[in-house]
């Protein structure tokens, strides 16, 4: 085998060489003739006479040297390119169809493997797992990915096969580096032996130890090399140096490696110190693990088994049911997004499969058309073998420019999608085309050439040599796969109804969510968040000073109308905190959880909320004045009904607070009680100039307060000025981000929008393709019969009825398929409701407008080739045959 | 004396040739006028089926080949035996020994005298 690969690498040099050396046979042939006394030319002619034709003899070298083989595939690709170019049309269809199936493959595979399946870039990857908590609940088996102190304490203490650590989330810091300077920083709490577990040492330095991890313990610090870089230079002189972290020192103990990170996503690390009061009371930490040498998942999992009921027994829990177990750390973290994007990978697939049955359906009406030359190859004696290879070559040869160009569209896609992905579904692992994904997609292609090659090869080689020969390329034979082609439009066009209802399903509650009112102007609205969990900032007083100054530095820039400060924007999540009416008929006994923030005085004006009733928050709402409270309309319907909230009070964190105002609804993105992604969620706000430094602290810990401001002229002068005004009060607080109020909106259903533009986009794929597929159908069956259409119309038919005669196949066939797609798109919307919302799976709103979309589509795609009728002139179509 | 010309059987080519190049290197005309020198002008090989024959060999690894000089001073291509074509050569001859002589005796047998 070896030496034929090599034989092939030296094909040019073999082919030289036996030509010379046949040449110098010649040569010395004709000599000797001239020697016997021929003359010279008589000579040359008798040689080559007597040698045999030249050609011949070089083919029966070649075969005898074992390069047969390669010669018959060369020349079966070189015929294959050759037909391929004779037919643009059939072949541009077939590869702009794989094209857009592979590249769509392509795109989508690499967000599904980045989200769930490419392993995590630490060592050992498959030893790594989170552990979780299911609980049994009426509604069937309830996962808790996050533990809490005790949780900890227990499996931390007790298990024997694993290697634990736990983490926080993430929090956006200040960062004060010793040379000055402030940056807003991305930290994560991680207990001793965090990296150990992940497998990865600091780059220089060491990992916080046992000791640092205590209350009391030394405040350390590890940096990623990100952040070493762009904040110290890549220093590591910094080693053992002090930061400023929340303005508190902390000594700086380690540099990760360049290219680590954690989930979530951290620029520094610093001790946990977990604990079973506080946050620890809660489940407010992820547990990461590793399975010990010799250990097993099973292993691990029966421990863990026993040791959660040990841990019930031993606590006297009433918990009829709760296990402890290992899942994946993909699992863990993309929990939510699973089914969204395994519904998008199953959705992409739907669109190769149409693409394929396209294709087949092209190549079996082009092997019908092919019967009459694949029947006179046939007596001049290639063997069925010859032809079987020879139809195969040319899918090979489509298959391979397809999906050439295929993975040209997919990276090109990959690179207009990655932005977008990675803000929004934030998956642990950057999407690339890697190595992976493209042997997937040239996976794709060989199948899909073996496929779609195959049984059309087998069909039109399987052809009635006399039947085809004896009658003409328009007969009978022609017809024989008519039915198998039908077959496969109705399949194409039953899939495209299922890819379409699910768009239309996805779409739905997009439409809705954009159509709500935002009850705010965001318009010219900028806004930015800093972090207070800031040692510097626990009284009252300072925060007010912060708030008051900045503002008043902000109000005095040219173009600013108003500006103003609040713990959380519309569109996002708010703090939830319980609050008590007191007074009237709608008392409550006991707090219920609502929505709160606090607000400056400017909050409610740069974002042109709509005051209802009462007045808005004033210069004299202060310390000492009365406290007043502010509820929005939602709250009102909730829980005032018909009573008039104004001068009602509320009960909140021990104090008494008079109602003063009521404003619109804003949309929020709701937290408790509430599934709808967005929504209207019953709210009061609180002047900030009236809490108390302990109110303000614990607010601050859990969101950064934003200051939104409204003015015209170019953001960045805007943004200038906003920093500039802070840092007259304080050089150390970074602003985060700035953004746009319409970009704050935008970013709250980006989730939903991601999901519905790529379900959507599928879906027009699919569409296109369906109509392709109708087209090509009726295209090719006008064509087979111009000659019938011809006698009818020189018959005297009219001309309108023969173009529906033509067209009614397409148009039937488009029926049948929606007819079954109507059935499989039920079963497909019951998938769906896992990851839908606001809308019903059997939306009739959906499944009417695709309906009607489809068959509008099939029937252009029916009447457009049809119409070629109108132009046909009977006589010169019966004097053709 | 040149004996009249006879056709040469099936898969003897191939030993033919072995046997030529056994006594020194050839080219593929000189292969030929060899064993039409040999055989007295009696084996009088098709051209055409020569080249295809030596290829074989040289894919079975019973001959090599190497670009020379031959007469004229013109470059032709060398045929040489190797080891295994030379083993080869030693099997087929003694093969072909039992088979003449197996032929032979079949065809000289006469009607028993007894």
């Amino acid at each position: 085998m070896f030496k034929r690969l090599l034989s092939l690498f030296h094909r040019g040099r073999f082919e030289s060489d036996l030509d010379a050396e046949l040449r110098d046979h010649l040569q010395k042939y004709s000599d000797d003739l001239v020697a016997h006394g021929i003359a010279p030319q008589e000579a040359e002619l008798r040689a080559r006479r007597e040698f045999g034709r030249f050609i011949a003899v070089k083919e029966d070298v070649r075969e005898s040297s074992g390069l047969a083989w390669a010669d018959t595939a060369a020349r079966n690709f070189r015929y294959a390119f050759r037909t391929l170019r004779k037919n643009p049309a059939f072949s541009l269809t077939v590869i702009v169809t794989l094209a857009l199936c592979i590249g769509a493959n392509t795109a989508i595979f690499s967000i599904v493997d980045a989200m769930l399946f490419r392993p995590l870039p630490y060592p050992d990857p498959g030893r790594l797992a989170r552990v979780s908590r299911l609980d049994r609940s009426p509604r069937g088996w309830y996962e808790q990915v996050e533990v809490n102190g005790r949780t900890w304490e227990y499996i931390h203490g007790h298990a024997r096969t694993i290697d634990v650590a736990v983490h926080s989330g993430f929090e956006g810091v200040n960062l004060v580096a010793p040379a000055g300077g402030a940056q807003y920083v991305r930290q994560v709490r991680v207990s001793t032996g965090f990296f150990r577990v992940l497998g990865v040492a600091p780059r220089i330095g060491r990992e916080i130890a046992p000791e640092e991890d205590r209350d009391g313990g030394p405040p350390v610090a590890v940096l990623s090399h990100g952040l070493w870089t762009r904040l110290f230079a890549s220093d590591a002189e910094i080693l053992g140096q002090t930061i400023l972290l929340r303005g508190e020192p902390y000594t700086v103990i380690g540099i990760m490696p360049q290219g680590f990170d954690t989930t979530p996503s951290a620029e520094l690390w610093t001790p946990l110190r977990p604990s079973t009061r506080g946050e620890g009371g809660g489940v407010n930490y992820s547990m990461i693990a590793r399975l010990l040498p010799g250990s097993s998942t099973e292993k691990a999992n029966a421990e863990l088994e026993t040791l959660g009921a040990q841990f019930i027994a031993a606590n006297h829990f009433k918990i009829a049911s709760m296990r402890w177990h290992l899942i994946t750390v993909q699992r863990a973290n993309g929990d939510s997004d699973r089914g969204p994007v395994l519904l998008l990978w199953a959705a992409v697939g739907l669109v190769l499969l149409i693409g394929c049955v396209n294709v087949a359906g092209l190549m079996l009406a082009r092997g019908g058309a092919r019967q009459h030359e694949i029947a006179t190859r046939m007596a001049l004696g290639s063997g069925r073998g010859g032809i079987l290879a020879q139809l195969l070559s040319e899918s090979l040869v489509l298959a391979i420019i397809g999906g050439i160009a295929g993975l040209v569209l997919g990276s090109v896609a990959i690179d207009a999608l990655k932005p977008v992905v990675m803000a929004t579904l934030r998956p642990t692992q950057p999407i690339t085309l890697d190595t992976r994904v493209v042997i997937v997609t040239v996976f794709t292609a060989l199948l899909t050439a073996l496929i779609f090659g195959f049984y059309p090869a087998l069909a039109s080689s399987r052809g009635d040599l006399l039947n085809a020969l004896g009658s003409s390329s328009r007969t009978a034979s022609a017809y024989r796969n008519a039915w198998a082609r039908r077959g496969l439009v109705v399949c194409e066009v039953a899939l495209g109804m299922v890819l379409l209802v699910s768009a239309g399903l996805v779409l739905r509650p997009l439409i809705y969510l954009n159509g709500l009112n935002p009850g705010f102007d965001g318009r010219h609205v900028l806004t930015a968040s800093l972090s207070l969990k800031d040692a510097r900032y626990t009284a009252d007083g300072t925060v007010n000073r912060l708030f008051e100054t900045s503002l008043a530095g902000i109000r005095q820039t040219p173009g600013v109308e108003a500006a103003g400060i609040g713990l959380t924007l519309p569109y996002e999540r708010a703090l939830n905190d319980g609050a008590r009416i007191v007074d009237g008929p709608n008392a409550m006994t006991e707090a219920q959880i609502t929505d709160l923030l606090y607000v400056t005085q400017g909050y409610f004006e740069a974002l042109r909320f709509t005051m209802r009733r009462g007045r808005m928050f004033e210069e004299h709402d202060t310390v000492g004045a009365p406290l007043v409270a502010i509820v929005n309309e939602a709250y009102v319907r909730h829980y005032f009904k018909n009573d008039d909230p104004l001068g009602r009070h509320l009960s909140m964190a021990g104090a008494l607070h008079e109602i003063v105002g009521v404003v619109a609804d804003v949309q929020q993105q709701s937290g408790w009680g509430n599934f709808a992604p967005i929504a209207s969620t019953p709210t009061v706000y609180v002047p900030t100039a009236q809490l108390s430094g302990r109110d303000l602290q614990a607010m601050d810990n859990y969101y950064s307060p934003h200051w939104v401001v409204r003015a015209g002229g170019p953001q960045a002068d805007i943004a200038q000025a906003m920093r500039a005004a802070v840092a007259s009060v304080d050089r150390q607080l970074p602003f985060a981000e700035f953004r746009s109020m319409d970009e704050v909106r935008s970013g709250a259903f980006s989730r939903q929008r991601l999901q519905a533009v790529l379900l959507g986009s599928l879906a027009a794929l699919a569409l296109v393709l369906a109509a392709v597929g109708i087209y090509g159908l009726v295209a090719h069956s006008v064509m087979e019969r111009t000659r019938e259409f011809g006698i009818r119309l020189a018959l005297g038919a009219p001309r309108w009825q023969a173009i529906g005669q033509a067209a009614r196949p397409g148009i039937l066939l488009t029926l049948i398929g929606a007819a079954v797609g109507f059935f499989l798109a039920q079963g497909a919307g019951r998938l769906l409701a896992s990851v839908l919302w606001g809308v019903q799976p059997d939306d009739r709103t959906a499944f009417v407008s695709v309906t009607a979309l489809l068959v509008i589509v099939a029937a252009l795609a029916s009447l457009v080739p049809s119409l070629r009728i109108a132009r046909l002139d009977p006589a010169t179509t019966l004097r053709e045959e | 004396m040149a004996k009249p010309p006879v056709e040469i059987l099936q898969g003897t080519l191939d030993m033919l040739i072995l046997k030529a190049v056994s006594l020194g290197p050839l080219h593929g005309y000189g292969i030929l006028l060899r064993i039409l020198q040999i055989s007295n002008e009696a084996l009088q090989i098709p051209q055409g089926s020569l080249y295809p024959a030596l290829y074989r060999l040289e894919h079975g690894g019973f001959i090599t080949s190497e670009w020379g000089e031959s007469e004229n001073n013109r470059r032709s291509k060398f045929y040489e035996l190797t080891a295994a074509g030379r083993k080869h050569l030693t099997e087929e001859t003694a093969y072909w020994g039992r088979l003449t002589e197996a032929i032979g005796d079949v065809l000289k047998a006469r009607p028993s005298e007894g």
